[in-house]
Parts: structure tokens; C-alpha cells; sequence
């Protein structure tokens, strides 16, 4: 760290205070109360911070790389011409001349050799220049500006503040994602759209609670025996189920919205808990039959559907549960969605009665189903203590009504409580001043006081100390130190135990912090934290961006893509409880599957029907890690082709932690060609014989060529598909030997993952630097490396455990400072 | 990138009391258009048609096709939507922020005159390509239905009160948070304090969008002789696209605004018309499949004739001197040139009426692309906006000049 200074200085003062530049700080001083901003000034002064290395940079790059036409598109003569330490820009530029020079790609071997004292010195005095002013300005600004709560974020605090559960984040516009995360503070933009969609949702959850609150919302049940679920008299053609043997029956088909129960519409939005009991009807050999469930319309003017849940069904009944949140006027479907099982057939996009019996197809007969409207937020009188505290209400036909003797400082009472929940910090009179004299102005006797304590939460929830992270410069404050730290873990504010503790300035020593974590971390809402955190590091959020083609992935459906994102989130999140090396994030013995998932990847399992197990993978080579898993599979792919550059891309950047800087502004993407004439291997070939793209490309592409051996839909394959009459038919034999930018090689995929996950060290800081990302809303800046270097060491003797790692991010410099 | 900066007083003088009305409207296709099959081989005005085309040669004179265009440095595949009319590069960092989109450019400065400074649609989901001044997108409105109740339908009497109150307790609302917002200021950092700057911003915005929707409120929305819409099939694409484009022509027509955009975005549905059987973006990955080739240019030709039935129904309906074609520059674009490898550049442009002397195919170098926002300068001179330069456009488009 640098010394600090005791007076209070300008900032450039201040980054020079680092005893090493004080003399030349002093001439670049002399220099610059005379003439502003001429060329040797700024040559001068970048010498003051950077030492000799712009002299390197003269004699070492420009032959090269000067001008407007410089090669590669990098002109570095400009770059010596920038202010170092005022344009964002050249900092940048410098950071990508350090990388190069210091992973040994530049100055390229055929231009001569280079005294590796003056390498040395080189990247010394860079990067402790660049280190100096990122953190000087890190200290000054803080690394991450404020940030806003993220549309989940916001749901999840509104829920908890109010006793409530409410889809919120669908009612605002989605938000941008900048390397998979939703919650960067730089891309986070303000305008007075944003400011409307946010009021709305607050108008929105305030009127539910409020309702809550006054007894209008109340649970309710729907009980369907087999003869309500089916819905055909003989006769009739339609999509519900018809009764057979005493169960309402739907077959194994293809058709649309066939399976839709038209009794289970339900009146209201809301969470439905949902009880289901049924069994297989000619099960194939495996003895079970495979169903989906869902909600929507189930019409085709509205296509969409909500997915529930997949479930297995027996020739023994069996009762399923599910909760699920469903929206008024939609209904359920329930139907095999297996599409491996033979299908029926049916005439003019109708079922008949009996029509699907002489087919002989699997189909599920249901035998009852219950939907019962549950609030899992919270009961009524969960609601009304955290909106009216102590208040007195009385009963009254219009909504909620205050005791008649109810004072303006009975609502600032409330409202200073309120206040302090929102705000997430400490409740000093300053911060609630304006809410409590709008009170005194507006406070009109105790008939009208509901709706003006509605007006001054509704204020509170708009208010920027409810929207944004009030983080101050520097170390961080006990109770912001709670608020990352449960954002980060549990996706919400802090809880009463974690508040108590900020309260009582407890989280100032990393015991305490980690102790927090580990609660969190074995808390109720570690799922919100795994499903949150995979959607965005592992873009699971992008899993139905793309429908792989129905001709070339047959056996693929919604009940493979579904357990896809499961397996992905129970393997995370055993790693984590397990304390597992970061090394089995690239290579694991174990993988969670279900029978569906199990038969796709062609593995043999004694799963439980319908559920989860942690299965073997010995027998199994090609399988194991998330390389392997399909969701990561599909996600990198684009539904009907797999591309080596895309997967390799991301590959390096989600996890291996092998950073490939931005293409070259004027080299062309490869349009891949499935026509069979060239191999994506040929033109990459052709491609990486252009020295500006090989460097790079010597890293992305081995990933890239080792995982062609997955197609789109994640099944393994040895061989291309090509299409010739109609039909798919094996082509060119999978090719995925290669090798890593180092030079060693590699001849199958499984030797590929060997060598990729020997390099633990760079897996555990990838994994560490994305979870920093998640925690604090900035991307990972050059004066973080060093902080993620010690994280990595930190946690060596536990192998590299998650656990150990998550642990050492929160509590590390980058988590504890703005 | 600089904004070209203009006064209110000089925007206000740009058009002049009894100018005639104009209008622009974008659309935009988030997959882009086969560049083999929208752009004529021949350059000027005696080209020869394309296959996209062939349904537009009536109006042969009245839009210009462009081919080598492109925002300078703008790539990144489908993240440069955010650059569409912007032609602001969005860097992969996401420390890079966008600037103002041309057609809110023009709403701020010449937006006040409609009840709708500007429409900004899609046709499903919010993604569109209107950025505000801060630099954050506009949600786009998709359902057709909710755009027919904005712009035709008077809320009841008791709705009206019901928004009457809500605007004014929101607008008591905005005057707390603004001081609660200015305390807050006073505590923290120098880079927060930019932050609720903009806080600030969009509370004094909301709060003048609120008076004036006070104000609008009051007079009666205009008359049209439209059932509202039952809105199509979500997946059925191109009939959401003219379900949007009919409604864009009332709104214009009744001037309820001047400026619109509609985007059509890089979804998958499946569009329902005969030969296609795979989703819209699986296809756009053709890897020139001939046969996804095939589905794909299917789905294209209807894009394409549908906003030919924009522009002839844009003609059809006559102002004082014009025809509501000729007072309104109709932009056809979109940030990708080649979908299927995601590349921005070789970008679709067709513009259509705004009184410009139609040129044809204006045939820009494939190799050294024309800058797009040349043609966005010439819209806003057009559109009653004298500036010179539009972020990456520093002058009006070579070969393309207006009529008066």
C-alpha cells in the first residue's frame, strides 16, 4: 500500500507520494506550472510515474507499432503521447502493452533478443505504475461506483422489507449483462424510464402487502378428482385428458398444448402449491415414463409456457409436490415430454376420445391434483407488523384504518423504523429528516393517516439510499461490509443476526466475516446464491437462447434441457459444501444426474425413480467437469453448430482464467460453413497463418478443438453430422488433437481437460476473480490481480477448496474497500 | 464520443413556425437481412433488383437502397444493437456508456409539439435501440393492444382519476426523494455524487414528463376508425411487424408523435410461414446451409414487403402539399451485416420517403465501409435539425440530397 500523506493533497500529489517518484515528481512540478499541455510536459510527466519505460516502448515497439496504420491496429506512439495518468484510456493501453510483453508474445522473437534485464525492468516499473495510480484512484473514488440493486436484487429486498413474495424483476426491463453479470455498476445506466418501471414496481408490491395486510388476499385450494382433470366427454375431440379406468389420461404426443387441464385455470397470480398423484400407462422397457408439467395459456395466440418441473411416473402411482408461481388465467399442462417415447398420432390438431388407446403409446394416467394458493413470503400477520410496527388498526370495510387516536409521531415512529430496513444502514436522524417533516407538514388526523404512510414508504422505496449501495471511500463501513457480504451470498439484505452485528460495528475482523459467511453459506437461501451466481458466471441464464435443431438432436426436450441446469447448480454446489479443489470444476469424478439426464448421456445408473443421486463417473471418461456438462454445452453453442473460437472464448475467459484481449477492430469473424467442402479446422488454419490473429488464437482454439468432440445439444460424438436427402448421416471422423499455447499436446479431449486442470492455480483464481466480480460490481482491475494472487495462495494448503476461496474473496482487500 | 451541441434556441429555429411537420421513423432487424439477396449487383438509379426488392419496385423512386455502411469500431455481434443509432462502439468492458440515439435526439429538441415526444417499440420483449441522453436504453413496448390503448383510447372516468391521483402523488413523491437525493450528495464520494447526478436527472424528467402527461390527460386522445388490435401469434413475426407498422402509421397520421422506432429483435420463434420449420435465429446461423438459406430468406422476404406496405400506406395518406411519405424519412437497418458469424459490418440500409432525391443503390466499398451515421446527419437536416455532425458522421451522406 502507499504511504498516506497528512495533509490533505491533490490526488496526483498524492500517487507520487510513493517515495520512489519524489524526486522526479519534483522537476515534472517545475515543468508544469510553466507551459500546460505540450508534448514534452506530458513526456515528462509520463517519465515521472513510468520511469524508463517509455523509453522501452520507443525502442522496442514503435518500429512496429506507430501511426494510424500500425500493425495489429495498435498504435503505441500515440499511446506514449497520452496522458498516463489522466486518460483512462492509455492506462488501458499500457495494461495490454504490460500482458504482452509479459506473457512473452511481444517483441516478437524475430525481431532480435532482448536483455532480459531490461524485460525486467520494464514490466517492474509498469506495473508498479500502473498498480500506484489504480490505487491511489481506488482510494480517492473508490474502485466501483455506486451501484444499484439489480432487478432481482430489488425483488428480493421489496419481498423481504414487506413479508412478500411477487415476481417483481419480470415487470422491469431485463438488464444488460456485461461478461455474463447483470449487476456491474459502469453499465448500470439512470433515466427517468428506469425511474417509472422502479416506481411501478414499488406501487406494485406496496398495494399487495397493503391488501395482504387488510385480509383481501386469502389462501385458497382447488381439489381435482380424476373426473375434473379430464375434460372429454366420448365423442369429443379437444386437448385435455379423457377418463380411462378411473384416471383422467394423456398420451405420448407431439401436439401442442395437448395435456392442458382446462379446470386447473386458476382466478388470481400467486404461489400455488401443487399436489399430484399419478402413474404410467405402457411404460417403455425402463419401466417409467417421463412428464412435464407447466403453466400457461395454453393457447396459440400465447405460446409461452412456464416450466414447473419434469417428473418421472411408475405403474405405481405416486403423489408428487411442487410450488410454483402461476398467473391468473393460466392453467396447467401435464403430459409425457419424453422424446425418446413413441408418439401418437392424431388428425387435425385435435385428440378424440379413445383415439390414442389403439396406438398403444406410454402415457400418464392422473388420479387426483390439488392446487392450493400459499404466501411464502409471509403470513398476514407477518405483513402488517412490518408495514404498521406497533399501529393500532381497527377494522373497517375499506381497507386498512388507524386507531382514532393515532398521532403524526405514532407514523414517525413507523416510519423511522421502516426506514432503517430500506436504507440498510445506520439509522441516523439526518438520513430519515425529510420523511419525518413531510409527516408534520401533511398529517391531516388518523382517518387519512394509511394512505399518508403509504406516500412516505412509496418515497423511501424511490429514494437513492434504497436504489443504490451507500458506500463511502475507502475501508468500508460495518454495516456496507453486511450489505456486499449478504448480497453477494444470499442474493438479499442482510438478515436480523448479520444487522445486529453491523449495528454493533461487529464486522471489522475477518473471524467475524468469515463466520457470517459460513452462516449464510449454510442458510436457507444458499440456493438463491447458486442459481444466481451459475446464471450469470456460467450464463446459465442464456439456456433457452437457442432450440437445437429437432432433426439433427432427437432425443433432445425440455426435460433433458431442464436437468441440464440442475446437474450444473447440484455439482457447483457440492464443490462448495464440500470444500472441493477448484481443480474438479475442470475435471471431477462425479456428476449428479437423474434417470432422464443418465440415459441422454448414455450412463449407466441405479437411480431412484424421479430423483437425484450423485453418480460415479470412472467408468465414464468422457464425462466429468463442467466442460462436460450439457448446460455448459449448450450454452456455448448455438443450437445447431458448434464453433471451436466461441467455446474457446469462453472457455479461457469463464474458466480457465486465460485472459484473450479484445479481437482486432478489422479481422473478419469466420463464417463457419456446414456444407462439408472445409472443416472449421481448415479455415482456423488458414486463419492463424495471419501472425496478428495467431497469438490469440493459440489460445482460444485448443479448448475450442478439444471440445468439438460435444455437439450442440452436449452428447459426445466422434463424428460430424452432415445432411444428404433429408437425413442426417455421419460425416467427417471429430479431430481434437492439438495443443495448448505452451506447446503441449494433447490427443483426445480427456487429455485436454488433464492438462487444463493441472493449472488449479489459474482455475481457483478465475473462479475467485468471477465471484469478486459478483461481489462488488466491477470487473476485475489491474490492482485486483495482486489481491487475487494472495486469495490463490491463501487457500493452497485446502487444496484450492470453494469454500476456502469464497471465504478468502470476502474477506480480502478488493471485498472490504469501495 | 461528442454529441454535436445545440441550444433549444437554435433547434427551435431550425424549424420555423409554419414549417411543414417532419417525422422519422426507424426499424430495425436485430438478425440483419442475406446481403446476397437485398443488394442489387449495380450501383444508381437503373439497378437491376434485387430479390428482397422485387416487391418494392413501385416505389422504385421513393427509397434509396445503401450496401457497404457500417458504424466505424462498432462490433461485438449482437451487443452492437446498442449501437444501431447510436454508432457509439460498446466496448466489451462495460466501463464503455452509450450516447444519445438519433431519433431521441430529435425528440429532445422537437418532441414537445405530440403527446408522445417519441414511440419506442419492438416487436416482442424491450430490447430496442433508443437511448436517452444518460445513456441508458428505453424499454420498447411490444403489445400491440397496450400501444392502442396509449395513443386512442380515453381511460374511464374513474381510470382518469385514479391516474390523475397517482401522477400527482408521484410528482410530491419525486420532490421528497429529490431532497432526500440532495442530502444523500453532500455525503458521498465525488464519483457517487456524478451517479445521482443522474438520479437527479431522471427525477426532474419524470417529474416534467409527469406535468405534461397531466396536461395531455385533459384533452381527448384522437379518433380512429380501428378495433383494437388482437394481437397475433407472438412467434408469428412479420405479422407482428405489420400489426406495429399500421399502428405506426395512425400514430403519425393523428400526430400523436413524430418520432418512432420499432425493433425487431434476435429471437427464436418459430415463424409460422409455409417452408420455414426452424426458429428465426437457428436459422440465421446457416453456415450457408442452402437449405437454412432457403427458410431463412423466406422469412426475410416478408420483412422486407412488409415495410414496402409501410411505405405505400405512408403515400397514400396526403398532407397539405405531401404526402405523409414525404414528410417522414423511413430508416430500414440493424447492426448486423452477416448474422451467421455475427459480423457489423456491410449493415442492410434502406431509407425511404422524407423528401430526399432517391438515388437508387448507393454502392459504398464493401471492404472500406461508408460511415451509417453520414445518412443519419442527412435524416436529422431533413428532419429539422441543422447539425453538422452525428457522432461517428461528420457530414452529410455522399450521393443522397434532399429535395428543397
Amino acid at each position: 500500500m502507499i504511504p498516506c500523506v497528512d495533509q490533505p493533497a491533490p490526488r496526483w500529489i498524492r500517487v507520487l507520494s510513493d517515495c520512489r517518484f519524489v524526486l522526479v515528481f519534483l522537476t515534472a512540478v517545475l515543468i508544469t506550472d510553466h507551459a500546460h499541455a505540450t508534448e514534452p510536459d506530458l513526456e515528462s510527466l509520463n517519465a515521472s510515474v513510468l520511469g524508463d519505460a517509455p523509453e522501452f516502448v520507443r525502442e522496442n515497439c514503435l518500429d512496429c507499432h506507430d501511426g494510424p496504420d500500425a500493425e495489429g491496429g495498435f498504435d503505441a506512439a500515440s499511446m506514449l503521447q497520452a496522458s498516463f495518468r489522466a486518460d483512462s484510456h492509455a492506462m488501458h493501453r499500457w495494461i495490454r502493452v504490460f500482458d504482452r510483453v509479459n506473457d512473452g508474445e511481444m517483441p516478437p522473437r524475430d525481431a532480435g533478443d532482448l536483455e532480459p534485464e531490461s524485460r525486467e525492468r520494464f514490466l517492474n516499473e509498469t506495473r508498479q505504475a500502473i498498480e500506484v495510480t489504480l490505487q491511489a484512484d481506488h482510494r480517492d473514488r473508490g474502485r466501483v461506483i455506486a451501484r444499484r440493486l439489480t432487478n432481482d436484487q430489488l425483488e428480493r429486498t421489496l419481498g423481504g422489507l414487506l413479508a412478500i413474495d411477487l415476481p417483481l424483476a419480470r415487470m422491469i426491463p431485463e438488464e444488460t449483462r456485461v461478461d455474463g453479470f447483470t449487476n456491474i455498476a459502469a453499465a448500470q445506466s439512470m433515466s427517468h424510464y428506469h425511474l417509472d418501471d422502479h416506481l411501478r414496481v414499488v406501487d406494485h408490491a406496496l398495494d399487495f402487502a397493503w391488501r395482504k395486510a387488510s385480509k383481501e388476499i386469502q389462501r385458497s385450494v382447488m381439489e381435482l378428482p380424476a373426473e375434473r382433470i379430464a375434460n372429454k366427454r366420448e365423442g369429443q375431440r379437444n386437448r385435455d385428458p379423457e377418463m380411462r379406468e378411473g384416471a383422467a389420461v394423456i398420451w405420448s404426443s407431439s401436439m401442442a398444448f395437448y395435456g392442458r387441464i382446462s379446470n386447473s385455470r386458476v382466478k388470481r397470480s400467486g404461489w400455488y402449491e401443487i399436489t399430484l398423484n399419478a402413474s404410467a400407462l405402457n411404460p417403455p422397457e425402463s419401466g417409467s415414463v417421463w412428464c412435464s408439467l407447466r403453466s400457461g395459456e395454453c393457447i396459440s395466440r400465447a405460446p409461452l409456457m412456464f416450466w414447473i418441473d419434469s417428473i418421472e411416473v411408475t405403474e405405481q402411482p405416486r403423489e408428487f409436490k411442487f410450488l410454483t408461481w402461476i398467473e391468473d388465467d393460466h392453467l396447467l399442462e401435464i403430459r409425457p415430454a419424453d422424446n425418446t417415447l413413441r408418439k401418437a398420432r392424431f388428425r387435425n390438431g385435435q385428440v378424440g376420445f379413445g383415439e390414442g388407446e389403439p396406438q398403444k403409446v406410454p402415457g400418464i394416467a392422473m388420479h387426483s391434483l390439488r392446487l392450493e394458493r400459499v404466501f411464502p413470503g409471509g403470513t398476514t400477520e407477518q405483513v402488517r407488523e412490518r408495514l404498521f410496527g406497533d399501529l393500532k388498526l381497527k377494522s373497517s370495510r375499506k381497507g386498512i384504518a388507524f386507531g382514532r387516536n393515532t398521532t403524526a409521531e405514532d407514523l414517525k415512529r413507523e416510519v423511522t423504523r421502516f426506514a432503517a430496513a430500506a436504507f440498510r444502514t445506520e439509522p441516523t436522524a439526518e438520513r430519515i429528516q425529510p420523511y419525518l417533516d413531510w409527516i408534520d407538514e401533511r398529517f391531516d388526523g388518523a382517518s387519512q393517516a394509511p394512505d399518508l404512510l403509504k406516500q412516505v414508504y412509496r418515497a423511501i422505496l424511490c429514494s437513492p439510499r434504497f436504489m443504490f449501495f451507500e458506500e463511502q471511500p475507502g475501508r468500508l463501513s460495518s454495516h456496507a461490509i453486511a450489505n456486499r457480504l449478504s448480497y453477494c451470498l444470499t442474493g438479499r439484505p442482510p438478515d436480523e443476526l448479520l444487522r445486529q452485528a453491523a449495528d454493533a460495528g461487529e464486522l471489522q475482523s475477518s473471524e467475524a466475516i468469515v463466520a457470517h459467511a459460513r452462516r449464510l453459506l449454510d442458510g436457507p437461501h444458499f440456493d438463491s446464491f447458486i442459481n444466481e451466481f451459475t446464471d450469470q458466471w456460467l450464463d446459465l441464464a442464456d439456456i433457452d437462447f437457442t432450440e437445437p435443431d429437432r432433426r439433427m438432436f432427437r432425443e433432445y426436450d425440455l426435460v433433458v434441457q431442464n436437468a441440464f441446469l440442475e446437474e450444473t447448480r447440484r455439482f457447483i454446489t457440492t464443490l462448495i459444501q464440500e470444500n472441493r479443489s477448484a481443480r474438479q470444476l475442470v475435471d471431477a469424478e462425479f456428476t449428479w444426474l437423474n434417470g432422464r439426464l443418465a440415459d441422454y448421456y448414455g450412463i449407466d445408473s441405479e437411480l431412484e425413480t424421479s430423483e437425484w443421486g450423485k453418480v460415479s463417473l470412472a467408468d465414464h471418461p468422457h464425462r466429468g467437469g463442467l466442460l462436460t456438462h450439457g448446460s455448459i454445452l449448450k450454452v456455448t453453442a448455438n443450437g445447431t453448430n458448434t464453433s471451436p473460437v466461441l467455446r474457446g472464448v469462453w472457455v479461457c475467459d469463464r474458466l480457465l482464467g486465460i485472459p484473450i484481449p479484445e479481437p482486432p477492430a478489422n479481422v473478419p469473424a469466420i463464417e463457419p460453413d456446414i456444407r462439408g467442402a472445409t472443416t472449421v479446422r481448415q479455415i482456423l488454419e488458414k486463419h492463424r497463418a495471419q501472425s496478428e490473429c495467431a497469438s490469440c488464437h493459440a489460445r482460444i482454439d485448443p479448448p475450442g478443438f478439444a471440445l468439438e468432440h460435444f455437439d450442440a445439444a452436449g452428447r459426445y460424438r466422434d463424428f460430424y453430422l452432415t445432411r444428404a436427402n433429408g437425413k442426417y448421416k455421419n460425416a467427417a471422423k471429430v479431430d481434437s488433437a492439438y495443443q495448448l499455447a505452451d506447446g503441449r499436446e494433447f490427443d483426445s479431449f480427456t487429455e485436454f481437460r488433464e492438462l487444463a486442470a493441472s493449472d488449479v492455480e489459474n482455475v481457483a483464481r478465475n473462479f475467485a476473480a468471477k465471484l469478486m466480480v459478483h461481489a462488488t460490481g466491477r470487473e476485475i482491475t489491474f490492482a485486483d490481480r495482486k489481491v487475487l494472487d494472495e486469495i490463490v495462495e491463501a487457500t493452497r494448503e485446502k487444496q484450492f477448496g470453494l469454500r476456502s476461496l469464497i471465504e478468502a474473496v470476502v474477506v480480502s482487500d478488493t471485498f472490504l474497500t469501495k | 464520443m461528442a454529441i454535436p451541441w445545440l441550444s433549444a434556441m437554435e433547434a427551435r429555429a431550425a424549424t420555423k413556425p409554419d414549417a411543414p411537420i417532419r417525422r422519422f421513423v426507424s426499424i430495425s432487424i436485430g438478425l440483419g437481412l442475406l446481403g446476397d439477396n437485398l443488394f442489387p449487383e449495380k450501383g444508381g438509379r437503373d439497378y437491376e433488383s434485387s430479390r428482397y426488392l422485387q416487391p418494392l419496385q413501385d416505389l422504385r423512386d421513393r427509397f434509396t437502397v445503401a450496401s457497404g455502411m457500417s458504424h466505424p469500431d462498432v462490433n461485438n455481434g449482437h451487443r452492437a444493437e446498442a449501437s444501431i443509432l447510436t454508432a457509439t462502439p460498446i466496448g466489451n468492458s462495460g466501463s464503455a456508456s452509450n450516447t444519445i440515439s438519433v431519433d431521441q435526439l430529435l425528440a429532445k429538441h422537437l418532441g414537445d409539439e405530440t403527446r408522445f415526444p417519441s414511440l419506442v417499440l419492438s416487436t416482442s420483449e424491450t430490447q430496442s435501440p433508443s437511448y436517452t441522453d444518460t445513456g441508458a436504453m428505453i424499454p420498447a413496448e411490444s403489445s400491440p393492444a397496450n400501444l392502442f390503448a396509449r395513443l386512442f383510447i380515453d381511460p374511464s372516468d374513474k381510470e382518469q382519476l385514479r391516474q390523475a391521483d397517482r401522477i400527482r402523488s408521484g410528482r410530491s413523491v419525486m420532490d421528497l426523494i429529490g431532497e432526500d437525493a440532495r442530502r444523500l450528495q453532500r455525503d458521498v464520494g465525488a464519483a457517487d455524487r456524478n451517479r445521482l447526478d443522474a438520479y437527479f436527472t431522471s427525477v426532474r424528467e419524470l417529474e416534467k414528463r409527469m406535468a405534461m402527461n397531466e396536461r395531455w390527460a385533459k384533452l381527448p386522445k384522437p379518433k380512429v376508425e380501428m378495433e383494437p388490435p388482437v394481437p397475433p401469434d407472438p412467434n408469428d413475426l412479420v405479422g407482428c411487424q405489420s400489426m406495429m407498422l399500421s399502428l405506426m402509421k395512425l400514430a403519425l397520421q393523428t400526430d400523436s408523435t413524430r418520432f418512432i422506432t420499432l425493433h425487431i429483435p434476435a429471437g427464436n420463434p418459430r415463424v409460422p410461414i409455409k417452408g420455414v420449420e426452424e426458429g428465426y435465429h437457428t436459422l440465421s446461423h446457416h453456415g450457408r446451409d442452402g437449405e437454412k438459406l432457403d427458410q431463412l430468406a423466406l422469412i426475410e422476404d416478408e420483412i422486407v414487403a412488409s415495410y414496402g406496405d409501410f411505405l405505400r400506406s405512408l403515400a397514400g395518406f396526403q398532407e397539405t402539399e405531401a404526402s405523409l411519405l414525404d414528410r417522414t424519412s423511413v430508416l430500414l437497418t440493424s447492426n448486423l451485416g452477416n448474422a451467421s458469424s455475427h459480423d457489423n459490418r456491410n449493415v442492410p440500409v434502406l431509407l425511404g420517403g422524407g423528401g430526399f432525391k432517391h438515388a437508387g443503390h448507393l454502392a459504398f466499398d464493401r471492404k472500406r465501409n461508408e460511415p451509417l451515421a453520414n445518412l443519419f446527419v442527412s435524416v436529422l437536416q431533413q428532419t429539422g435539425l441543422g447539425v453538422g455532425e452525428f457522432s461517428s458522421g461528420k457530414g452529410t451522406l455522399r450521393g443522397l440530397e434532399p429535395t428543397v
